[in-house]
């Protein structure tokens, strides 16, 4: 590689902008030729002396700007709990759809029962086994009592 | 309100550096020490912190967040657009739209990295109604209320005549400004903002090849414009 070629390429090797053989052929010519070392070396103080370059002071007062326009009362109203819920579709869309599960199985459950039928009641066997249980579980403090409560309520079978 | 904040620095970029409580320094290679990495986490929580009240409607958060900030957007949106004047009202814009979307950002330790890509969203919507101003070095600037820049020091007089930091600044500034926005951007972010190329090309949503391919064409102008500054 000559000086000439290293000193157009110099800027793409050092943005990395280069491939793996071009960049090795640059690194050893570099590092034999003063000349282009020298010049690499300058590009790198360009560099330096573009990023110590003093931040720009803002102009004061740019918080009221920015303070007007959120409590803006359409703004403010965007961001209440209220708005910020509809805001996401997301979660509406969510909502809405479990309202609908919700009422379809009401309605689905409404229709499905005709009205002369009563529910069953279970088999006798069944209702043996569940007295039985509940007298086991007279002298537990509470939970077995509140599962078995609704069928405790269950008129007792006939002898 | 959160009453105080820890404030990562760029031991490289000055833009960045602010005025914390604590300042913690993070070597521009990456490594960190344990307590370095126990401090980012800190300063991480801070703003999760203060993103999450300013979703419920703290204004107070909110401004904790803007001061933290403002700065930086500031000195981006300045130097991306090169005009002062248009640069205080792009900066405002920024962070109202950030207050009325932040419930949509899902990430809360990403808030500076969303914050910078609304900041170049609005920016290049700007330049996209305005065209950009591509100053050439020998052009003065309105900076703002109107006052004119001197002129700039002559080139041809060789690096002593940069030795006011006052014209080296208006010379790298300008030198910036100068460039196409491409170019511009891709300075502002790697050498100012101290982004690496990748997380450029993520911002830009442009292949990382592309984005080296304009660093360089970029360093090349930048060296045709200041080399004779420079020994």
């Amino acid at each position: 590689m000559k000086c000439h070629d290293v000193e157009k390429l110099i800027s793409d090797y050092s943005a990395g902008a280069l491939s793996g053989r071009m960049a090795r052929g640059m690194r050893e010519h570099i590092e034999s030729c003063p000349s282009c070392a020298r010049e690499l070396d300058r590009l790198s103080r360009i560099m330096s002396i573009v990023e110590q370059s003093k931040p720009i002071e803002p102009p004061d007062g740019l918080w009221n700007g920015v303070y007007n326009r959120i409590t803006d009362p359409e703004v403010q109203r965007r961001h209440s709990r209220f708005g910020r819920f509809f805001e996401r579709p997301r979660r509406a869309l969510s909502l809405g759809a479990a309202i609908i599960v919700v009422a379809g199985s009401v309605i689905f459950g409404i229709s499905s029962r005709t009205p002369q039928k009563e529910a069953s009641l279970p088999e006798p066997a069944t209702m043996e086994y569940v007295r039985g249980h509940l007298t086991a579980a007279s002298s537990d403090a509470f939970a077995d009592r509140v599962s078995l409560g609704v069928i405790a309520a269950m008129p007792p079978e006939k002898e | 309100m959160v009453s105080q904040y820890i404030v990562k620095c760029s031991q490289r970029n000055p833009i960045i550096n602010m005025e914390p409580i604590n300042t913690v320094g993070v070597v521009q290679d990456g490594s960190k020490n344990e307590k370095d990495s126990i401090n980012d986490k800190h300063v991480e929580l801070v703003d999760v912190e203060l993103v999450r009240r300013t979703k419920t409607g703290d204004i107070g958060a909110f401004e904790e967040l803007f001061n933290r900030y403002h700065k930086r957007v500031y000195n981006i949106v300045a130097r991306l657009i090169g005009d002062e004047n248009d640069a205080a009202d792009l900066t405002q814009d920024v962070f109202v739209r950030v207050f009325n979307s932040i419930n949509g950002l899902r990430v809360e330790e990403a808030f500076f990295t969303w914050l910078r890509a609304v900041t170049t969203n609005i920016c290049r919507d700007f330049l996209r109604r305005k065209p950009p101003r591509m100053d050439s070095l020998d052009a003065t600037v309105q900076l703002r209320d109107g006052e004119a820049e001197k002129p700039l020091p002559d080139p041809q007089a060789g690096p002593e005549k940069l030795f006011l930091d006052e014209d080296r600044e208006r010379t790298v500034r300008k030198a910036i400004s100068s460039l196409s926005y491409d170019y511009r951007i891709v300075v502002i972010m790697h050498h100012l903002e101290g982004m690496d190329v990748k997380d450029i090309a993520k911002l830009l949503g442009t292949p990382i090849g592309t984005i080296k391919s304009r660093l360089a064409r970029a360093r090349d102008e930048l060296r045709r414009k200041l080399g004779p500054f420079v020994e």
